[in-house]
């Protein structure tokens, strides 16, 4: 059983995916269950979903736009979701957790929209959607090698800020540590190791 | 003398209604100020001020001389918040984790804790009576000992002023004085000026120098003794009656 390991390429590359992920999510996600938002993670990918869809709505009026891989849509859609969700737990002090089903729920509707828009649902959402541990190529494999080293490499020399942030967000912010800077950069990392579920 | 802290014709209001209006308040080096007020007076939002955290919209505030919008060695300052417990108790840290926090403002980006910070978390834990439970989770404690803990994260990084607001509650009156005896020492032999807010007038007076009284606005600022010897004032702002005799009726037994 093991060694047909090392007879297939994509056997190895989804052995190598899934031990790094398996290795870097854990790290992050203990940041995200100690605040409090466990399913921002969801809220997220949903969001994603959203930019993609707006992607191929938009393709089809623009030709050019279909040379692009529609997951930088995604990306970016992600990121402008994370900062509304940062600004909407300001807001609902009490209720931070809220901001988390707002953006889940809102985005899903727009991906609704936009996937109308662009001519009912789209055979290439599905990919995204759901994507395949073994259908992880060499150029993915890249990818993810480079995030975990970003990701690690971020969680050494940031780890007491995070931390001290994590368990306490206003002497963080007391103490001189920029809580709205890193409370943004940590979600974004999350999305960044998140886009590799995707891949 | 000089002063610590400078306000000025503060105003800071949340809706329409100022919930602090043209309050002038200056905090002495080396004193040790309780602030005493009804509930919902503003010391908190006052505190709030102080730290930055809360932007008044009228009047100055100055730190250590300089403009609180420029002010940034909040290393000087220690903070010890209303809900201490505010954390959430699985949180996995230990407590000497909780208090290198205090440190990690000053040791700064990109660097990490050294020995001599290790010395100095359990120097503040020495502090405060705590240095046996360094290594255990801050959520297995009891509300008395947390507080300790997170008064010596704000001891840690040595500052010049200590502002705790309302440390005492839910905490049983033995610990709460010695609570107190900590605050006095601390300010008599290392020369903290300390702002207290506390509910519990009738003991937080027998250790302070300095008492203010506020509700939107200072209505007195003045010694502890000139406080107590002010029968309508002592009364108005809760000083508790019934534990001076209680304590009388201790010593008499
Ligand atoms: N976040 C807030 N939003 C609106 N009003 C507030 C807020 N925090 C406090 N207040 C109001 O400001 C007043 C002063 O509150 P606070 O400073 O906490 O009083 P104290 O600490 O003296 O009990 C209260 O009337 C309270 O209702
Ligand atoms: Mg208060």
């Amino acid at each position: 059983m093991i060694e047909v390991f090392f007879q297939y390429d994509f056997l190895q590359n989804a052995l190598i995916a899934g031990i790094l992920i398996g290795f870097i999510a854990p790290m992050l996600g203990v940041f995200l269950v100690v605040k409090r938002m466990s399913l921002v993670a969801d809220a997220l990918s949903h969001i994603t979903l959203t930019g993609i869809a707006f992607h191929l709505m938009l393709a089809n009026v623009f030709a050019v736009l279909s040379a692009y891989d529609p997951i930088f849509m995604g990306m970016v859609f992600a990121v402008i979701g994370a900062l509304i969700i940062e600004q909407l737990r300001k807001v609902y002090t009490h209720f931070k957790e809220m901001a988390i089903p707002i953006i889940l729920s809102g985005g899903v509707g727009l991906a609704v929209i936009f996937i109308s828009l662009a001519d009912g649902f789209n055979t290439d959402l599905y990919a995204y959607l759901f994507g395949s541990v073994a259908a992880v190529g060499q150029a993915d494999l890249n990818t993810i090698i480079i995030i975990t080293i970003i990701v690690v490499t971020l969680l050494i020399l940031f780890y007491k800020e995070w931390f001290f942030i994590s368990f306490d967000e206003e002497q963080a912010s007391i103490s001189g540590i920029r809580v709205d800077g890193w409370s943004f950069c940590s979600l974004f990392l999350w999305r960044s190791s998140l886009r590799q579920r995707c891949a | 003398m000089s002063s610590i802290i400078e306000v000025n014709n503060l105003t800071y209001q949340y809706t329409d209604i100022p919930v602090l209006e043209n309050l002038n308040l200056s905090i002495e080096r080396g004193s040790f100020l309780g602030l005493v007020g009804p509930n919902g007076s503003g010391k908190s939002t006052l505190i709030k001020c102080i730290l930055g955290l809360a932007k008044p919209q009228a009047g100055t505030l100055s730190m250590f001389g300089s403009e609180i919008n420029r002010f940034s060695e909040w290393g000087r300052i220690g903070y010890v918040s209303q809900r201490a417990n505010r954390f959430n108790a699985g949180f996995p840290a230990t407590v000497f984790e909780v208090v290198s926090m205090g440190l990690f403002g000053q040791v700064g980006l990109f660097r990490f804790i050294k020995k001599k910070d290790r010395n100095k978390v359990y120097d503040a834990l020495q502090t405060v009576g705590m240095e046996n439970f360094a290594k255990q989770p801050i959520g297995k404690l009891s509300g008395g000992q947390q507080q300790r803990v997170l008064i010596a994260r704000a001891l840690v990084s040595e500052p010049e002023l200590l502002i705790l607001d309302e440390p005492t509650v839910g905490i049983d009156a033995v610990s709460a004085r010695k609570f107190y005896d900590l605050l006095g020492q601390l300010n008599r032999e290392k020369g903290l000026t300390l702002l207290l807010v506390s509910h519990d007038v009738g003991t937080m007076t027998k250790y302070v120098t300095d008492v203010a009284c506020l509700n939107k606005t200072i209505h007195f600022h003045g010694t502890a003794h000139d406080f107590e010897a002010d029968k309508n004032l002592s009364t108005l702002y809760g000083y508790d009656v019934q534990q001076i005799i209680h304590e009388h009726e201790e010593i008499a037994k």
